[in-house]
């Protein structure tokens, strides 16, 4: 039934929205940006509903796989931020780059480490 | 003044760039694909070049552009909310990793930004321009948000944080096999705390367990960020 289908796909777009309109309005008394309260308000939901809904896991699954499209504009706009840094561009562009490599590199030699020691622990507790 | 721009009808001018942006999405969609998920062409990156080009042949000033496409930002912050799904599916995942992966996601959300800010102390940047780099390894849209709450530049932000995603991917082969990093959790949890939302594409690549860490270190980096950097900036800025 693909009115069904569609009805539930609109009120799954319009529930995601709603959550988005309490946290701009809960962002008045919380200084948090009011996406990310709506983010949390949905989640607590959520964990009090313990499932999530199948309309709406579809409606954000589109959304999320397609979050590039919503980047085109910003990306776009951002050209003019980095036309006017002039010849300080590269210096701009080298700090990110050398602040990724070394959090990368951080982040996955931590990470490994951590999960090697854990699996031992975990083989150790099946030993014993 | 804000409502009103707001409330102003959709102008012919702007359902054509929408349209266009719309198109010139598929087609980079499209391009990825046939690139076999080449990084180097991901749909933000070709799409904010096809868009640059068009807008050259049909001789619109590309300042224009982002007020043309306003309506796209509306649905930005529904969007957002939209990632508390996937946190929700993972939540289980940050019992799995325990304290200790906890501990990773928070150095390298710490880590990450300070080392950019600290470069740029360096040398001579304004302050909005270093302000823009600390939500560098977070999801766009928190990115965006969280840099308007502390006086960044939204903009550049979103640029930098693509920047960040992009280079992450291309560096992370390189960067495992230098910390003979195999385990595919901690592949997960790096390209997610670091490269945020293009980091988890990638993740997803590598396989479902990567993937399902990498989506929980993007949200998880994404919310601990957009709390504590405006906190940070209201207690001590």
């Amino acid at each position: 039934m693909p009115i069904n289908h569609l009805v539930k796909s609109v009120l799954a777009t319009m529930t995601l929205i709603l959550f988005w309109c309490l946290g701009y309005g809960l962002s008045h008394y919380v200084a948090l940006p009011a996406a990310l309260l709506g983010l949390l308000l949905l989640l607590l939901v959520l964990l009090f509903l313990g499932r999530v809904p199948k309309s709406l896991e579809h409606v954000s699954q589109f959304l999320l796989r397609h979050l590039s499209f919503f980047f085109i504009p910003p990306l776009v706009a951002a050209w003019f931020y980095a036309e006017q840094l002039g010849s300080k561009l590269g210096l701009f562009l080298l700090a990110i780059m050398f602040s990724t490599f070394v959090s990368l590199c951080l982040t996955s030699w931590l990470a490994q480490r951590f999960f090697k020691q854990k699996n031992k622990a975990v083989s150790q507790d099946d030993q014993g | 003044m804000e409502w009103q721009s707001t409330l102003q009808l959709v102008s012919l001018e702007q359902l054509l760039w929408l349209t266009i942006t719309l198109i010139v999405y598929v087609l980079a969609i499209w391009i990825f694909k046939y690139c076999s998920y080449n990084v180097l062409f991901h749909p933000i990156l070709v799409g904010a070049i096809l868009i640059a080009g068009i807008s050259v042949v049909s001789a619109t000033p590309l300042q224009e552009y982002p007020l043309f496409v306003s309506p796209i930002n509306w649905m930005l912050g529904p969007v957002t909310v939209a990632l508390a799904i996937p946190l929700y599916q993972q939540i289980r995942l940050i019992y799995a990793a325990g304290r200790g992966g906890m501990f990773v996601i928070i150095l390298g959300g710490i880590v990450a930004p300070l080392l950019a800010v600290g470069w740029l102390f360096l040398f001579d940047f304004s302050e909005p321009v270093k302000l823009s780099v600390l939500t560098k390894s977070i999801t766009t849209p928190l990115a965006v948000e969280t840099t308007k709450a502390i006086g960044g530049l939204p903009e550049l932000a979103a640029g930098v944080v693509v920047f960040t995603g992009v280079v992450g991917v291309m560096l992370s082969q390189i960067i495992f096999r230098l910390t003979r990093c195999d385990d595919s959790r901690a592949q997960g949890l790096a390209l997610g705390i670091v490269s945020h939302a293009i980091g988890t594409a990638r993740a997803h690549q590598l396989g479902v367990k990567s993937g399902a860490f990498s989506t929980m270190a993007l949200c998880v980096n994404g919310i601990l960020t957009a709390i504590f950097l405006p906190l940070t900036f209201l207690l001590f800025g």
